[in-house]
């Protein structure tokens, strides 16, 4: 249970650095999950050493440069509060061992924050230990490390997994609470088999996925001036995996479609994720650690028909998905006036448009994981969350299709 | 168009579910959706049910809940880390730790890997060895076999866990 402590000393001084970067009350910065996020971003630039301070400088910075106020929070319904402690119950009701093959792996990630804080760093950038995955941004198993505060148990890891998923699902909420909620929209929602899997797994794709479709609200929403929160999400992304930078480059460049080119405060989270995504590729080439899963080179095209049966293949999947991605595609014909789920649908197809580049692009190793079964169901987890919202935007929302979303009293950040 | 029964499909032992557990809820996406001519036509079947009664919006959630029923009979039910399995996969998966803890405890021993077999036991000796310096002197481990309950075992500095056949 030492996760659960680790948990909330994580959040009382994101509270704390909110209040100072934000200027929002202590109980509103409280009142918010994604106040964590602050502290988890503060730690990561502390365990990068100097370039970790270059980073919390351009933080500084862009926190400076009158980005909007996020609206203050809904008061949670007695049904949505249900709905979240049972999401939650289900997540966590289960023996906290890892079982699947990544799981493993992060944890054993995670682990290296028992040699002391920003052990996963210092591992990581250290070729001669040998750490697999080699060059994978650290964040997420660091994170892991830090909620069970350097301890060396695989339950309290596992557990510091789940309750991370569940901040993830807490901030996707937060940001989104202000469009009008249909509890059996949500529910349906989550009649896609596979992610039960995950939601009660370890693994990043999801929580990458969740807070990649945060952001795309956060962005859409912003018409000028994204919430700083959105720029942390941007941070975060990038150092969780390396395909949150192209989600935020995906939000990014939907935002300023639907907003205008002019409007460039909505390119700061980008601008804050590319930082951080350069500042970690240059301290993998400074320590000669070669990453070669995630290499960018020319693009096969001749392989492209193929991976595109593939991805097909893999939507439509009645076991693991339902037939939600069916839906997905109705949802993006139908998508109608409401600003929310035209800018989802920008969103979602330049997701689907930079996932696909990348496996072109990729190394070769990649486009073998595809043709075994092993990565395209969780590329799409990844996009489960945007289309998620997309489809109950467009066809389960409670408000007609048409009508603009409200614009929220702005309150804080 | 093929269909083929469902039991062969099913994540049903513990290796299968380290093994394939994430990457889909059974195991059509390795076996390259030898249902995928009928799964096709339930997509688009769906995708035009779902235009054609947009504005019923009690349809939508009934066909998603439906077609989402034969992946939670497995995520539920079937599967080898279904709710009512989950106990006994994660003892299998805890002896097995135990054993590794036990014979080369991290960071405290100097253990060096010199086999392992790219299986089942690959992620659960990564856990045990996150990291393996090159300078590592001190035992030898080996670590063969492609199923969990591990035996490990040390002769003459060398370390020998064995799974199953």
């Amino acid at each position: 249970m030492i996760a659960l402590l680790g948990l909330v000393l994580l959040h009382l001084c994101g509270s704390a650095l909110r209040v100072i970067s934000t200027r929002i009350s202590f109980r509103q910065a409280l009142e918010r999950p994604s106040s964590v996020w602050f502290a988890i971003v503060a730690a990561y630039c502390v365990s990068l050493g100097p370039w970790g301070a270059l980073l919390a400088a351009v933080l500084v910075v862009i926190s400076r440069v009158g980005l909007s106020p996020l609206p203050n929070p809904l008061p949670l319904r007695r049904g949505e509060l249900i709905g979240f402690a049972a999401l939650s119950a289900l997540v966590l009701a289960r023996p906290w061992v890892p079982t699947q093959w990544d799981e493993f792996v992060w944890i054993a990630k995670a682990r290296l924050e028992t040699l002391g804080f920003g052990g996963g760093v210092r591992a990581a950038l250290d070729a001669s230990m040998h750490v697999l995955p080699a060059g994978y941004p650290p964040l997420w198993p660091a994170s892991m490390g830090w909620l069970s505060l350097h301890h060396d148990d695989v339950e309290a890891d596992v557990l510091s997994g789940s309750l991370l998923m569940l901040i993830c699902v807490a901030t996707l909420i937060e940001v989104w609470r202000e469009e009008h909620v249909s509890l059996v929209g949500l529910a349906v929602l989550f009649a896609s088999p596979l992610i039960w899997v995950h939601l009660r797994s370890t693994y990043v794709d999801l929580p990458v996925g969740l807070l990649s479709a945060a952001l795309a609200v956060c962005l859409v929403r912003g018409h000028e001036r994204p919430p700083f929160v959105a720029v942390l999400l941007g941070v975060v992304l990038a150092a969780f995996k390396d395909e949150g930078l192209l989600h935020v480059f995906a939000a990014t460049g939907a935002a300023l479609l639907m907003h205008g080119v002019r409007k460039w405060r909505l390119s700061l989270p980008a601008v804050a994720a590319v930082t951080a995504t350069l500042i970690w590729r240059g301290l993998l080439r400074s320590h000669e650690v070669v990453g070669f899963d995630h290499s960018v080179g020319s693009p096969a095209w001749a392989e492209a028909p193929r991976l595109a049966e593939l991805l097909t293949l893999h939507l439509f999947d009645l076991h693991s998905w339902g037939v939600f991605w069916a839906l997905t595609v109705a949802a993006m014909v139908v998508a109608g006036n409401s600003p929310m789920a035209r800018g989802l649908r920008l969103t979602l197809l330049g997701l689907f448009a930079v996932t696909f580049f990348a496996l072109l692009a990729g190394p070769e190793r990649v486009r073998v994981f595809a043709e075994n079964g092993t990565l395209l169901n969780r590329l799409l987890l990844q996009l489960w969350p945007t289309a998620a919202l997309l489809v109950f935007s467009a066809l389960l929302s409670p408000r007609s299709l048409d009508a603009p979303a409200h614009q929220a009293a702005p309150a804080s950040r | 168009m093929s269909v083929t029964s469902d039991d062969g499909a099913t994540l049903a032992t513990p290796e299968a579910i380290v093994i394939d557990g994430a990457n889909g809820v059974t195991n059509a996406p390795r076996a390259h959706f030898p249902n995928a001519g009928w799964e096709l036509v339930v997509a688009v079947a769906a995708t035009v049910v779902a235009i054609a009664f947009r504005k019923h919006r009690r349809v939508l959630p009934a066909l998603l809940v439906v077609a989402a029923l034969p992946g939670f009979l497995h995520v539920f039910w079937r599967r080898a880390d279904a709710p009512l399995n989950r106990g006994a996969l994660a003892s299998q998966v805890r002896s097995t730790m135990r054993e590794f803890a036990k014979f080369a405890p991290w960071p405290r021993d100097a253990v060096r890997v010199v086999h392992e077999d790219d299986d089942v036991l690959f992620p659960l000796l990564r856990y045990a060895r996150p990291t393996r310096p090159s300078s590592d002197g001190g035992v030898t481990l080996e670590v063969r076999g492609a199923s969990l309950r591990v035996k490990c075992s040390v002769v003459a500095r060398h370390i020998v866990c064995r799974s199953g056949p």
